[in-house]
């Protein structure tokens, strides 16, 4: 059995609650509420006890708190596709991922696919942001898609990380 | 004025038509807008109260303590009696290993035992132990009390990490870097130590004491000296984690806080006490057995003591110590009932409280002294003695062995106080020797005066009989024929064959008494017959 540390890292309203609610519970609010602190959940796969680190959005007045990602095994770096802005901070949270864990395997989810919008985004440029990078997808915590496949790919490729 | 009064009439008028219309509006909102007007309402009672806690505090109080002092009393009383549970569980199981200890330490240490109770019943208890991996929350092992399991305990740890870090990211910012080091939750709290890559948390109840923290400090100690390497590498796969060293580690902490809670356990030695209890038992029985043998030997001896017999002597243990008490009438059978009971196997020690009392007034008790003395008498030497007494004479009468008997039982008479004239009709007879029936016959061959070896071994068996009986008595042997033949040569044979058993017995066994040989007056086998005559 592998236990380890998967942290939600994203601006403040990208869908990171949405993402783990949906995984773990299959379940699904339009009611936003803003995660304060963390908020932790538990996942047990076939191999692995996960526990999913659900922490408070960045905002521009508030930092993350840093030491939430102590010792996370991967991360899940969320934005909303319908938000430029989120898209952009994908670096500097990514930075912020390899700096705490080098070697941890992050998934890029774009959330919000439900949604219509004009935005545009550079996927390539995304998955060259950090060679940790294995998966770059679009998703929706609403719909539930991708969300399994966001989660489950990297449960694998940490679990073949530890082995 | 008049304008005034005219109003007021008008104001009257008016409340008093609209006024059972307004009381209807009010009691239909308020039944259907319940929830509207107590969301009004309850602003306006947290101002109304702190308004009039600031004007009335002593109006506020007397109003609320009905409530609040009973809600007191209630969670006094309840933590009481929670107490005084514990308390009484502990005092019920009296038994046990550590009420025994504690009556120990309450001598050495000269504190009550209430006391110690009343310490024992505020300990504090650990109920679960989480050694979790500092940075990814992972619980590497956990040790809880079996009654009381956490649930989720991954959860818990993860929290507790998550916290750990908040404290560190916001203590940082704030130039210092300290540890969380207690989390507090009702009655109980999660104590957290804290090493460079692993937390040891124990969730205790209760109060936590000095030596609480001291023994989990210490396991965590022990845990990183001997786990440290393993923790440190530890990369999220628990299969290959070790984790039995930490679990006898911290199991250990937990189950030595357990037996508080579990104090209805027994030790093992406990069990010991019913097996000693029968052995004291079995000692105590064996002892007293002993002793009232020994007592019943002291009082046998007394009572078969011719001299004593007839007096009222008894015997009782005192501490091992045989104590003779009763009345004599002379230092004579004082000192005899002491000589008496100490030869007694058994007897250790004896404690003479005989009192020597004067008797000779008394002809009852003159005449049964001798009444015991001559019964006790005729049992020892087997007499038939009799007597007469008629105070103060005593005729004695009956047969005796010898004049020495005669002196001896006089002698003692004379010993009885009171007895002063003693008229003997006593007769000494010597007892009748009792010769015993010997009629031994030994067979001869033809012709033949020669003892067979068939009959040596029947002649020493006589012999060896006739050694033992007195030297004054005579053995006859008298010789016989077959009745055929010449009756001369049949005497002549007869005569040869009773002189052969005869030379036998007095050369050969050597037999201490007389030997006469002769013929037997009828002939019928070829025989000797040996006889024994005074």
């Amino acid at each position: 059995m592998f236990a380890y540390k998967i942290v939600m890292v994203g601006d403040f309203g990208v869908g990171k609650t949405s993402l783990v609610r949906r995984f773990v519970d299959n379940s699904f609010s339009e009611e936003y509420l803003s995660s304060i602190g963390v908020s932790i959940s538990k996942k047990t796969l076939t191999n692995s006890m996960v526990m999913l680190w659900d922490i408070e959005g960045k905002t521009e007045s508030k930092p993350i708190y840093e030491s939430y990602l102590n010792g996370a095994k991967g991360f899940i770096v969320v934005a909303d596709i319908t938000r430029a802005a989120t898209i952009e901070g994908i670096s500097e949270h990514i930075e912020l991922c390899m700096r705490k864990s080098p070697h941890a395997p992050i998934v890029v989810s774009l959330n919000k696919n439900d949604i219509q919008t004009d935005s545009v985004y550079d996927k390539d440029k995304i998955e060259n942001l950090s060679p940790n990078i294995i998966m770059v997808v679009e998703t929706s915590a609403k719909s539930g898609e991708s969300v399994e496949d966001i989660f489950l790919n990297l449960d694998s490729k940490i679990v073949e990380q530890i082995k | 004025m008049v304008k005034n009064k005219q109003k007021t009439q008008e104001d009257e008028s008016l409340i008093e038509a609209f006024s059972p219309i307004v009381n209807e509006l009010i009691d239909r909102n308020y039944k259907n807008s319940q929830d509207k007007i107590a969301k009004q309402m309850a602003p306006l009672i947290g101002s109304a109260i702190r308004e009039q806690i600031k004007n009335q505090k002593d109006e506020v109080v007397d109003a609320l303590y009905p409530v609040i002092g009973n809600m007191i009393s209630r969670y006094v009383t309840k933590t009481f009696e929670d107490m005084l549970e514990k308390i009484n569980a502990q005092i019920q199981n009296g038994l046990s290993f550590r009420a025994i200890k504690r009556k120990i330490d309450s001598k050495v240490q000269g504190v009550s035992e209430s006391e110690l109770l009343l310490q024992e019943s505020t300990t504090s208890n650990i109920r679960a132990l989480l050694l979790i991996h500092k940075q990814t929350g992972t619980v590497l092992t956990i040790a809880e009390n079996p009654n009381k399991p956490i649930h989720e305990p991954e959860m818990l740890a993860s929290m507790m990490t998550a916290i750990q870090s908040f404290v560190n990211d916001w203590i940082d910012q704030n130039d210092k870097h300290q540890e969380l080091g207690e989390i507090e939750f009702g009655g109980s709290r999660i104590v957290i130590e804290d090493s460079g890559y692993a937390v040891l948390a124990a969730i205790v109840d209760g109060a936590v004491f000095n030596s609480t923290y001291e023994s989990i400090r210490n396991v965590l100690e022990s845990i990183v000296l001997e786990n440290g390497d393993a923790i440190r590498n530890f990369n999220g796969d628990l299969s290959t984690f070790s984790n039995v060293t930490i679990y006898k580690h911290i199991s250990a902490l937990l189950s030595c806080e357990r037996d508080e809670v579990e104090s209805g356990k027994k030790h093992p030695l406990i069990y010991l006490i019913p097996v000693l209890m029968v052995v004291l038992f079995l000692w105590f029985f064996y002892s007293s057995y002993t002793q009232n043998e020994i007592l019943k030997k002291t009082q046998d001896a007394i009572y078969k003591t011719p001299q004593l017999t007839s007096y009222r002597i008894d015997t009782k243990l005192e501490d091992s110590k045989v104590v003779i008490t009763g009345e004599v009438p002379s230092l004579y059978q004082k000192n005899l009932a002491y000589q008496k009971v100490k030869q007694i196997d058994g007897v250790k020690s004896v404690k003479n409280n005989l009192v020597v009392v004067d008797f000779e007034s008394d002809p009852k008790q003159i005449e049964s002294n001798i009444f015991y003395l001559i019964k006790g008498f005729n049992l020892s030497y087997n007499t038939l003695l009799d007597y007469e007494y008629t105070y103060p004479s005593l005729k004695l009468k009956g047969v005796l062995e010898s004049k020495k008997q005669k002196q001896k039982l006089l002698d003692e008479l004379k010993k009885i106080k009171g007895v002063k004239d003693i008229k003997d009709n006593i007769k000494i007879q010597k007892p009748k020797a009792v010769v015993p029936k010997i009629d031994t016959v030994v067979y001869f061959q033809t012709n033949s005066s020669t003892i067979e070896p068939s009959q040596i071994e029947k002649l020493d068996k006589l012999a060896s009989l006739l050694k033992g009986l007195d030297s004054n008595l005579s053995v006859y042997i008298k010789g016989e024929s077959s009745p055929k033949g010449s009756k001369v040569l049949n005497e002549k044979i007869a005569l040869k064959r009773a002189k052969s058993v005869g030379r036998y017995l007095k050369n050969t066994a050597k037999i201490p008494q007389k030997v006469v040989e002769d013929i037997s007056d009828i002939f019928t086998k070829r025989c000797a017959v040996v006889s024994l005559k005074k």
